[in-house]
């Protein structure tokens, strides 16, 4: 019997295992909701068609030789279309990329593929994962599943479609500055960000190198795991297996975070301090930890952003610029501005509040901020230049390169998801989602659905 | 932080200099956003560390 769309991968994964599904069942299904869902949510830049029947079909007569490769075996997965994937057509949402179709898989690929999961297709984005959503002649706009009048971040957009939608169980994605913990926060579903070296970016199409990270987006935090132990690479201990804490954290609160200029509405702080108090009420410890209010880790992130943007794409700035949209040629223009003293001056600012975080994360185990102000504003409402007005909650802990997590802490008054992100220490990755899985398994918040 | 004329002036002239000919197609939010980002440098060096030392004689320098 096909497990439901919502199924979390762990139980589809059983259900394979134990030959309760075939592969090729589940993969149809996934498929045939994907196809149904796609004009209406645009979650994919490229779904593969029949032929990934093709796949589902050897990881089910693996299975019945007793060769059942782990977790991921079997499991329908998208990729974000900023990675490559041997065979379908790398786009980035952009011109710039038109006819390339990469002969090899990134270094994330490779694993999963190894790992025994299927690639269904690849998932929208944003023109080279920066920017707002733009409609045009590369891409759909992915759509918020719960209301598709609005946004659903990014730019792993088609990812937290994706897997909120029940098209698919868990995706990979990239996040420079909250782009795996944004989308995932505004559709209710889960996006983890670990630390950079865990995932190597082989084969990955960058935004501003020194920032960017791979990880996964899924239904709850253990299918999160789940993908991340297939992908993750020493050093440290090894990927979690273990999700129940062996006692409860040390919870630390970004208070700047949520004051001193910060974007956060009353519904999105609400949601969290609920969640301190679910933490406190499960053992934790509460309290607030000192950081530089967000002005200060946003000027340092953008103009490290821009900068290494710019440095990637200036050939193309000058030899071919109408291979751009409009909105990402401009951003990537503003790149030109900067000078060397900046940048490096970004770069000591940087180290500086590292610095600042590493003493603070020397007091708690589990940090907690906000990931985005509130609800998903409608799509009408987006600003092509918020991503420098509105100051971001994600990119400090990309300066910082420290494991983060979004999940749901709750749902606003227009019926749409809300997120908060929690961050892990240093290689911290286990006792991370530890304590997202903890607070999970206490509200339950990933067992509500979109109805589609 | 440079004034919009100026500031639109100079991104013209700079943009040319670099080779990045094609001008922003919406202009003015363009130039707010440079002054915005200006801003965030501007900010940047006040929180900067490196600061100009000037010789302390001439024999310093």
């Amino acid at each position: 019997m096909t497990p439901e769309p919502q199924a979390s991968l762990a139980q589809v994964s059983r259900a394979i295992r134990e030959r309760r599904c075939s592969a090729v069942e589940y993969t149809q299904a996934c498929l045939d909701r994907a196809s149904r869902l796609q004009p209406q949510l645009g979650a994919f830049a490229t779904l593969r068609g029949d032929a990934v029947l093709a796949s589902a079909a050897l990881a089910d007569a693996a299975i019945a030789r007793g060769e059942w490769r782990g977790p991921l075996h079997g499991i329908a997965l998208g990729i974000k279309d900023v990675i490559d994937v041997a065979g379908l057509p790398t786009l980035a949402q952009s011109r710039q990329l038109r006819g390339y179709v990469p002969e090899r898989n990134a270094w994330a690929v490779d694993r999963l593929l190894a790992a025994g999961a299927i690639v269904l297709g690849k998932l929208t984005t944003h023109e080279f994962a920066f920017g707002p959503p733009v409609v045009g002649e590369c891409g759909p706009v992915a759509r918020n599943p719960w209301n598709p009048r609005h946004f659903a971040g990014g730019s792993s957009s088609g990812a937290a479609v994706a897997v909120a939608a029940g098209m698919l169980p868990g995706a990979l994605g990239s996040d420079t500055a909250g782009s795996l913990r944004s989308p995932a926060a505004l559709c209710g579903v889960v996006g983890f960000k670990p630390s950079r070296a865990r995932i190597p970016r082989h084969g990955a199409w960058p935004l501003a190198d020194s920032l960017d990270a791979l990880g996964p987006i899924a239904r709850n935090v253990e299918d999160c795991a789940l993908i991340y132990q297939a992908l993750a690479l020493p050093p440290g201990p090894p990927p979690p297996l273990a999700l129940r804490w062996p006692k409860p954290p040390r919870i630390g609160v970004a208070r700047s975070f949520f004051n001193q200029g910060s974007p956060l509405q009353a519904q999105g702080r609400e949601a969290i301090e609920a969640a301190l108090a679910v933490f406190a009420g499960l053992g934790c410890s509460v309290s607030d930890v000192p950081l530089a209010p967000l002005r200060d880790w946003n000027a340092a992130g953008m103009v490290i952003l821009l900068s290494e943007a710019y440095a990637f794409h200036q050939h193309w700035l000058r030899t071919r610029p109408q291979d751009y949209g409009q909105a990402l040629h401009d951003a990537l223009l503003l790149g030109a501005t900067l000078s060397a003293a900046d940048y490096v001056r970004a770069l000591e600012q940087r180290q500086r509040l590292t610095a600042q975080l590493d003493a603070a994360m020397h007091t708690v185990d589990v940090l907690i901020a906000p990931i985005q102000a509130g609800q998903a504003p409608r799509l009408e409402q987006l600003n092509e230049w918020g991503f420098l007005e509105t100051p971001s909650f994600g990119i400090a802990f990309n300066l910082g390169d420290y494991p983060a997590l979004s999940l749901c802490c709750g749902f606003g008054d227009l019926g749409l998801p809300l997120g908060m992100q929690l961050v892990g220490r240093r290689t911290g990755e286990q006792s991370l989602l530890q304590a997202g899985y903890a607070y999970e398994q206490a509200c339950a918040w990933h067992l509500r659905h979109p109805s589609l | 932080m440079p004034e919009y004329d100026e500031a639109a002036q100079w991104l013209h002239e700079h943009l040319a200099r670099q080779g990045l000919g094609v001008v922003p197609a919406r202009f003015e939010g363009f130039v707010l956003a440079y002054q915005h980002l200006q801003a965030m440098t501007e900010h940047l060096r006040q929180r900067s560390q490196i600061a100009v030392q000037p010789a302390a004689s001439a024999d310093d320098a």
